[in-house]
């Protein structure tokens, strides 16, 4: 709600507005939507990356049979498994590098300082600012499934799409807890690109995206069980089979909420002190 | 006019540190700011002279919330930049100077809009069009940035930090490299802006014939400290004693 400051101060030199949340998400989004819509061909082509994600996971399953006993749980299809597997990743990878790229863009392009100069807290500026990004992964996701489903005939019940949705929301919160420490070390290196690929490709091999993490050695399992991105992925299949196991989703959904309740806050003030020591050496600008 | 300061910076103190890329090789200091005391009346356009490194950006910075002080205070009416940092924000409108600080791709109607929900103005199109017509840039208010010269952006730019009414306005080094229609068109906008808002502008900048011409009272800073005052129109050469400050 926009407010207007007391006009019964004592001193007339008070600040007069307060900023509403729900219009800065809109002008956050209605920004970068413009920005992203000006360059008309990179638009275009990055929906072409999607189709290139469907057409892999239709090769790939045609080398692996589907009556595998450890992709019974998820309906015995591999060419569903990989594709939720592969258009999910693409949703961590915006959750994991999206908030790190926006500030980069925001330094790079000299328009940091201005915002942080404004009194909005530098936390909403961050969350918010990538939330185009999650806009735009989550229609490539929708597309996705769509021509899976008519292209590939993917095994995608829709009785419990909601779950589905309500499980993806939970990982992606859980996930963009990496994200937003990603984006404290980009405040102090300034560059985080080669970190935040390194983590990308740990996720994508010890995350279960093209194969159940139940056939990687023990130690690696254990080592996967540490990531939100597996209880996620795991849930996420679970629901889109036409009679999920409510009670496995249940424990995943569990997990990843301790992960988010925990994570989140915690990664959020780690951001705050970025930016406050960026403040005491004076590198805020610098990029 | 009244004379109530509208900022304060007493004894302000600021120094960095340049570390070398080797990890645990001892950095190197510098003093930015060395105990600066000034005083800014309210309504007035207030320079600030100096070289290049005497800290003229540093002092701009810290009143901005963008730096932090080692010691010392400034004050904005009365709030202070470090405790009361998000008060001072809704109170200051700050340009660097830089067309770089502009989302090129948009126009600027569509840069203050999204100025706008950052310092949460209820209903903007009128502080909009007010501001875009202040500077001069309502007739190109809907063609994208990346075709402005760069007086142009430099005067969406000082739009920006006008948007949301601020009491003081922060400028660093508005017109550096901008010619000299350019820059005359831009002292045009100060004095419309002081004469109609009442605003006060503090700007930066190395252009002494600039300092002398367009602003109430100038301030000189050196190797980080107030070096002496000038008040230009009190002043029969006020260029040279501005020259003998710096």
């Amino acid at each position: 709600m926009v407010a207007i400051a007391s006009a019964s101060s004592p001193s007339e030199l008070q600040p007069r507005y307060v900023v509403s949340r729900r219009r800065l998400l809109a002008a956050f989004v209605r920004r970068d939507f413009r920005i992203e819509r000006s360059y008309r061909l990179a638009f275009l082509v990055q929906f072409g990356g999607s189709f290139s994600t469907l057409v892999s996971a239709g090769f790939l399953s045609h080398l692996v049979p589907g009556d595998q006993a450890s992709l019974t749980r998820y309906g015995s299809d591999y060419f569903t498994f990989v594709l939720v597997g592969m258009a999910i990743l693409g949703y961590f990878s915006v959750a994991l590098g999206g908030f790190s790229a926006s500030l980069q863009q925001e330094q790079e392009q000299g328009t940091l300082e201005t915002l942080l100069a404004s009194p909005t807290d530098p936390r909403l500026l961050l969350l918010f600012g990538a939330m185009w990004p999650f806009l735009f992964a989550t229609l490539q996701l929708v597309v996705l499934f769509a021509a899976g489903g008519v292209l590939f005939h993917a095994k995608i019940a829709s009785s419990h799409l909601l779950l589905a949705a309500g499980i993806l929301i939970l990982t992606v919160t859980a996930f963009s807890a990496m994200g937003l420490a990603a984006s404290s070390l980009t405040i102090i290196t300034k560059r985080t690109g080669p970190v935040i690929s390194l983590l990308a490709a740990t996720f994508s091999l010890l995350g279960g995206v093209l194969y159940p993490i139940s056939v990687l050695p023990r130690a690696l399992q254990i080592a996967a069980e540490a990531l939100p991105m597996s209880y996620g992925l795991d849930a996420i299949r679970r629901s889109l089979v036409a009679h999920p196991n409510l009670h496995a989703i249940g424990i995943d959904a569990l997990v990843l909420a301790i992960f988010s309740v925990v994570l989140v806050p915690l990664a959020l003030q780690c951001f705050r002190w970025a930016v406050d020591r960026a403040r005491r050496n004076g590198t805020l600008s610098h990029y | 006019m009244t004379t109530a300061p509208v900022l304060v910076a007493a004894n302000l103190v600021k120094s960095f540190t340049v570390r070398g890329w080797l990890p645990g090789r001892p950095g190197r200091q510098v003093d930015a700011l060395r105990g600066v005391d000034l005083t800014i009346r309210r309504g007035s356009i207030h320079g600030i002279i100096g070289a290049n490194g005497s800290g003229k950006s540093t002092f701009l910075r810290i009143v901005a919330t963008l730096v932090l002080p080692d010691s010392g205070t400034v004050t904005v009416a009365g709030h202070d930049v470090v405790a009361d940092a998000s008060a001072v924000r809704r109170l200051i409108g700050l340009s660097t100077g830089e067309e770089r600080s502009l989302y090129w791709r948009l126009s600027p109607r569509q840069n203050l809009e999204f100025a706008a929900a950052l310092y949460g103005i209820p209903a903007p199109a009128s502080a909009i069009e007010s501001v875009l017509d202040l500077v001069g840039l309502a007739d190109n208010a809907d063609r994208p940035v990346s075709g402005f010269s760069q007086g142009m952006c430099r005067r969406l730019g000082l739009a920006r930090a006008l948007l949301h009414e601020p009491h003081l306005l922060l400028l660093d080094e508005p017109t550096r490299s901008l010619d000299p229609t350019a820059t005359a068109d831009f002292h045009g906008v100060l004095r419309a802006i002081q004469r109609e808002r009442g605003v006060t502008t503090v700007m930066s900048t190395h252009d002494l014939e600039e300092a002398a011409s367009c602003c109430d009272e100038v301030s000189a800073l050196r190797e980080g400290q107030i070096n002496g005052q000038v008040s230009p129109a009190s002043e029969a050469r006020p260029h040279r004693a501005l020259a003998q400050l710096v």
